[in-house]
């Protein structure tokens, strides 16, 4: 019984593990939907809070929001019209991942932030 | 009557002598012209080289002039070998397949916007949204495709179609990336009449740096399976899927995993640089999941 119940819990426990760095939640989706079709402005604003969460609540193996999602969220808001909030973002995507410098300077400069 | 004939006969013979008695012959007399000048007698050429060979012989010529041919293309495996080979491939080291990859070691991609040559209008999207997913989990940092797909619709960036490798250097200067990303798609379809669905598309990755390739394979995939390929996230919003549109979209998905499953690791995973001695598939590959019940 024993044996049964440690085979059990070590099946649940590498069944809950995950490989991945990172946690898309609905990722695929929401950018199928962003890059296949135009987006109305009421639609816009439900987008922006569902891809709140891959920013907000970053899971996965790095705990990190992936690469690129600042970038993206902070595209987004300035979209929306939230400026301040937008470059925010944009400063913490060169933040976590550095190597994005070059072109967040360039979109800072292209957007006038 | 009988004589009659036979006189015609006779004389119709006597006729054709004495035509070709009295025709002038096409002969060319310049060498008898040069030998009756010189002297010396006209040269007369036997071709002595003739052999005649037996069926068996020309069967043994033809097939040892077909096993040069193949030893000169570079094919000098055995019918066995290479079925063998077709379906196990010989394991070649990562370090040796991508040597490139691990002296540059590149830590920012940038994916071109794909060149569609299907007949899917948004393949590009799937692809790149897929593309861009699976090398982040491997470990690299890649542009967001979201402002791909909005540089794509401004105009100020072109797709893989007229940008040519040698151009490459151009991106790191704009986005301060390491590599770029080509890619060409070839088909995303699923026929009505079937069940299986295909994808073939050409990945070259080419560094910013040197211009050099530091990954390339061409895959043709099908996934043939009443299993649907993709897991779709259930959200009751306007974003979900439609129902045409989930099994491309996870071909898409797990072409991108099989595609890039030998990829050296990059520097945000913790087997970076650990991977070297690890298996390596061909450039050219077909890859097909067939999970159907029998």
């Amino acid at each position: 019984m024993k044996k049964i119940l440690i085979i059990t819990f070590t099946i649940f426990v590498l069944s809950s593990c995950s490989n991945a760095l990172y946690k898309y939640y609905d990722y695929d989706n929401l950018l199928y939907a962003y890059g296949s079709r135009n987006i109305s402005e009421k639609e816009m604003r439900k987008f922006v809070k569902k891809y709140a969460r891959i920013v907000d609540k970053p899971k996965g193996k790095r705990e990190l929001p992936p690469p690129g999602a600042c970038a993206e969220y902070g595209y987004l808001l300035f979209l929306q019209g939230k400026t301040t909030e937008a470059k925010e973002y944009l400063v913490k995507e060169t933040v976590l991942y550095p190597e994005s410098q070059t072109y967040i300077d360039a979109l800072t400069k292209k957007l006038g932030l | 009557m009988l004589l009659g004939i036979l006189f015609m006969f006779a004389s119709c013979d006597v006729a054709k002598k004495v035509i070709d008695e009295n025709m002038p012959q096409e002969q060319d007399a310049t060498e008898d012209v040069i030998s009756s000048i010189t002297g010396e007698k006209k040269e007369t050429i036997e071709d002595t080289t003739i052999t005649k060979l037996s069926k068996k012989e020309l069967k043994k010529l033809k097939k040892e002039r077909e096993r040069q041919e193949k030893i000169a293309a570079g094919d000098t495996l055995g019918f066995v070998e290479k079925t063998w080979r077709k379906y196990f491939p010989k394991k070649v080291d990562r370090i040796i397949s991508f040597p490139n990859f691990y002296t540059q070691q590149p830590k920012s991609i940038l994916i071109l916007y794909p060149w569609n040559r299907s007949k899917n209008k948004t393949a590009p999207e799937m692809y790149l949204i897929n593309l861009s997913k699976e090398l982040s989990q491997k470990g690299y940092y890649v542009v967001p495709p979201l402002i791909i797909f909005d540089k794509y619709q401004e105009d100020t960036l072109s797709t893989a179609q007229y940008i040519k490798p040698s151009e490459a250097k151009k991106y790191k200067q704009e986005y301060g990336v390491d590599a770029v990303m080509f890619i060409t798609i070839y088909t995303l379809n699923k026929p009505w009449w079937s069940t299986n669905i295909n994808s073939v598309a050409e990945y070259s990755l080419i560094s910013t740096s040197t211009t050099d390739t530091l990954f390339y394979r061409k895959a043709d995939f099908s996934y043939d399976s009443p299993i649907p390929p993709y897991k779709v996230n259930k959200s009751k919003d306007t974003y979900e899927f439609e129902p045409r549109v989930i099994p491309l979209f996870g071909t898409c998905f797990q072409m991108q995993r099989s595609v890039f499953m030998d990829f050296p690791y990059g520097p945000y995973h913790k087997k970076h640089l650990k991977d070297q001695k690890k298996f390596s598939y061909p450039k050219e590959m077909k890859y097909k999941v067939d999970a159907r019940p029998s």
